[in-house]
Order: structure tokens, then C-alpha cells, then sequence
């Protein structure tokens, strides 16, 4: 019980350590994309900084919402892991 | 006070009433199809968006405030604002399921779906004298 209990928790932080880094590079890819071409507009068109700055807060807030779900699910693996919970589960089953 | 900043503060108004919206609707829903406690869940996912946002709002205003004069400076402000959305998210993901034991999935739910008030967009630059 204890080496599978060790062995799901193991798992699980390889796996939220997998999740964090893919989240974190796709929000930062975004992110760098997103804010050359803002700052690339307002140079080139200053008087379109109002507009340009709104639709950034869009268009940032919807690239944002996966990888922060990602990282939701992530914090969900970490604080309530649901594979311990059915490991254990199990456990009392078969005993 | 720049144009720039009352066009904003018209965007997250208008991003924040959906919000509000979307999440006391998944609230209520989950309230008759589920318990208090999802619902509390829920309410907190919510939450968990509106602050996220208007940090953002106030990252992009300050960084279109010194793009102005210094480009570079822009994008570090850009920058800090999504390490400091990262590590707010994650700190009050861990709070609401760590902490406060509410059920992980519904605080997601909530938080995924007030995520789809980005698509209410729409960015009034209609100039109004003497009012925001």
C-alpha cells in the first residue's frame, strides 16, 4: 500500500512539473508575441494606443485561459491529488 | 487623465460586470445541481478571475503609459504583470484547494468559465467630453 501510495505521489509530482513547464512556456511564447506586436503598434501608430491596449487585455486574457487552467488542474493534482484518493479507495476495497 | 486610460477603464468595466455575471450564474447553477459547498467552490473560481484580471489591467496600462517613452521598459512591465498572474493563480489555487478543502473541480469550473468573458470583446473609443 505504501510503495503504491509513494509510487502515485512520485508520478504526480513528475507529471505537475511536466504540466507547469508546458504551461509556462505557452503563456510566455504568448505572451511575447502579444506584447512585440502592442508595443510595435503604438510605435508605429501612437494615436491607436486606446484601442490597442483594450484588445490587448482581450486577446491576452484568452491566450492566458488555458495555460491558467493548466495550472489550475496542476494545483489540483498537487493539494487534492484524485489518484491517491483512488488508490486508497481501492485499497479498502480489496481489504 | 490620458484618453488611453478611459478607454481602458471602460474595457474592464465592461470585462468585469461578465465576469460578475458569469460567475454568480455557474454559482447558481451549481448551487441547485450540487451543494453549498460546490457552490462556494465556484464563487471562488470566479473570484480567482476578477482579481486575475484586474491585475492584468493594471500591468497593460502602466505598460502602455511608459511605452511611450521607453519600449524596453514596456515589456519588462508586461512581463512582471504575467509572472505576477502566474504566481497570484497559483497561490489562490492552492489556498481555495489546499486550505480551505473546497472541491478542486468546481473551483475550476468556475474559474474555466468566467475565462469565456474574454469573448465578450469590445472596445469603446467612442470620445465622451468630461466623462469616462
Amino acid at each position: 500500500m505504501e510503495a503504491a501510495m509513494a509510487t502515485v505521489y512520485g508520478s504526480t509530482a513528475i507529471s505537475v512539473g511536466i504540466i507547469l513547464g508546458f504551461a509556462g512556456l505557452g503563456s510566455a511564447l504568448g505572451w511575447g508575441l502579444i506584447c512585440s506586436k502592442f508595443l510595435e503598434g503604438i510605435a508605429r501608430q501612437p494615436e491607436m494606443r486606446p484601442q490597442l491596449m483594450g484588445q490587448m487585455l482581450f486577446t491576452g486574457g484568452l491566450m492566458e485561459a488555458f495555460p491558467m487552467i493548466v495550472l489550475g488542474m496542476a494545483m489540483w493534482f498537487v493539494f487534492a491529488n484524485p489518484f491517491a484518493a483512488a488508490v486508497i479507495d481501492a485499497a479498502k476495497t480489496a481489504s | 487623465m490620458s484618453f488611453a486610460i478611459v478607454v481602458m477603464r471602460r474595457v474592464v468595466r465592461r470585462l468585469l460586470i461578465v465576469q460578475m455575471l458569469l460567475t454568480v450564474m455557474i454559482a447558481f447553477l451549481s448551487f441547485i445541481f450540487g451543494n453549498i459547498n460546490t457552490m462556494l467552490a465556484t464563487l471562488y473560481g470566479g473570484s480567482i478571475t476578477l482579481v486575475a484580471t484586474l491585475l492584468m489591467a493594471w500591468r497593460i496600462s502602466r505598460a502602455g503609459e511608459v511605452a511611450y517613452n521607453d519600449k524596453q521598459q514596456g515589456y519588462i512591465e508586461i512581463y512582471i504583470g504575467a509572472m505576477q498572474k502566474f504566481i497570484l493563480i497559483s497561490v489562490l489555487m492552492a489556498i481555495g484547494m489546499g486550505y480551505l478543502k473546497l472541491p478542486p473541480f468546481a473551483i475550476l469550473m468556475g474559474f474555466a468559465i468566467t475565462q469565456l468573458s474574454f469573448i465578450a470583446n469590445k472596445v469603446d473609443t467612442q470620445y465622451v467630453p468630461n466623462g469616462d
